[in-house]
């Protein structure tokens, strides 16, 4: 998905943030690009806003490479549902906690060293972490996980909410990533639109436009 | 049903969010001043607030402000709806402890998807 935003991309171990408002389609993006790269790259998904349930039957439902992807649960879900569904599933899952940022580093830390690489890590969603724990030790948290990630292993994704942020933290987050790809809500003649572009890739010139996206349930983020 | 108490002095603007909110399936009640607001906030317990900034008599950041300094009404989410763009202005929404802040025009699909991020994610958070 990121390559038809953007043409080739230029190197393969880098980060970046996708920003847009809640429910405009973030997380089917990620959902997309974890798809795209589940035969290439090992991949972790963080789940800190939706069910581990949610990710992986919509992974599976787009036809993800499943064997290749682990997702560490650390959303603010009740555990009753969720160890229900853990035992049932063949997911691979790890609990983690969202209250706990320390351990939740270790945790992703701990599946990083047993993994292949290239890696590629995804955050969903930091606006989470964002309203649970203070802004330095969320901004910490994040650059730490990216010189650890960029360094070693390959490459990390995280998406982060407009709307709901002090613009500070917003600005800090994308000057720590390397790419900052942009959502947003369009009015035209014939409705409301969504629409994607890649705002900023450092180091690189990368002519980029405005594309429209549309969401299906069968295909997933498609830019139209 | 979630309820909405939309705020704004214009009455084109709360007739406007009123029909497109309840086509969307919610419920929803008025209120053209500050004060009018901050009563039917009392009154009428609303899940939801969408509050203009500029209201002549209060501005909706002191309508939210009494609003979250207020134990009985704090954990009303409370979305602030502006026409004035800037960092400042977004940087006030957050300092009287808004939940959100959103720039006009009007995109309803963008304001829903605040709400409900608001109501399904935000208190499981908290």
């Amino acid at each position: 998905m990121l390559e038809k935003l953007i043409g080739k991309i230029p190197i393969d171990y880098f980060s970046l943030v996708i920003v847009g408002p809640p429910f405009s389609g973030k997380r089917e993006f990620l959902i997309k690009e974890t798809v795209d790269n589940s035969n290439r790259f090992q991949i972790i998904y963080v789940t800190l806003e939706e069910t581990p349930k949610y990710i992986y039957e919509r992974l599976y439902k787009l036809k993800a490479n499943i064997n290749n992807i682990f997702i560490i649960d650390a959303s603010p879900w009740s555990g009753v549902e969720r160890v229900d569904w853990i035992k049932e599933t063949r997911a691979k899952v790890v609990t983690s906690s969202i209250s706990n940022l320390f351990k939740l580093n270790n945790d992703i830390e701990s599946i990083m060293r047993l993994m292949k690489k290239p890696i590629m890590l995804i955050v969903d969603n930091l606006s989470t972490l964002f309203i649970k724990h203070n802004q330095e030790s969320v901004f910490n948290f994040i650059d730490h996980l990216n010189s650890r990630v960029k360094m070693n292993y390959g490459r990390i994704y995280y998406s982060l909410h407009d709307d709901i942020h002090e613009p500070t933290i917003i600005k800090r987050v994308i000057y720590m990533c390397d790419a900052h790809v942009k959502i947003q809500y369009e009015e035209t003649e014939e409705g409301v639109i969504r629409r994607i572009k890649l705002v900023n890739f450092r180091r690189y010139i990368i002519p980029t436009s405005w594309k429209n996206f549309v969401i299906t349930e069968d295909e997933g983020f498609k830019i139209v | 049903m979630v309820k909405i108490l939309v705020v704004d002095d214009e009455v084109d603007i709360t007739d406007t969010l009123k029909i497109l909110l309840e086509r969307r399936g919610f419920e929803v009640i008025t209120a053209n001043s500050g004060k009018e607001a901050l009563e039917k906030v009392k009154k009428e317990k609303p899940d939801v607030v969408l509050l203009d900034v500029m209201m002549p008599d209060m501005s909706g950041w002191d309508v939210c402000k009494k609003i979250k300094e207020d134990n009985e009404t704090k954990d009303i989410p409370v979305i602030m709806l502006t026409i004035l763009f800037g960092e400042e202005e977004r940087k006030k929404s957050f300092e009287v402890k808004a939940d959100a802040h959103i720039e006009k025009p009007i995109i309803i699909d963008r304001i829903i998807g605040v709400i409900n991020w608001v109501l399904k994610y935000k208190k499981r958070i908290k």
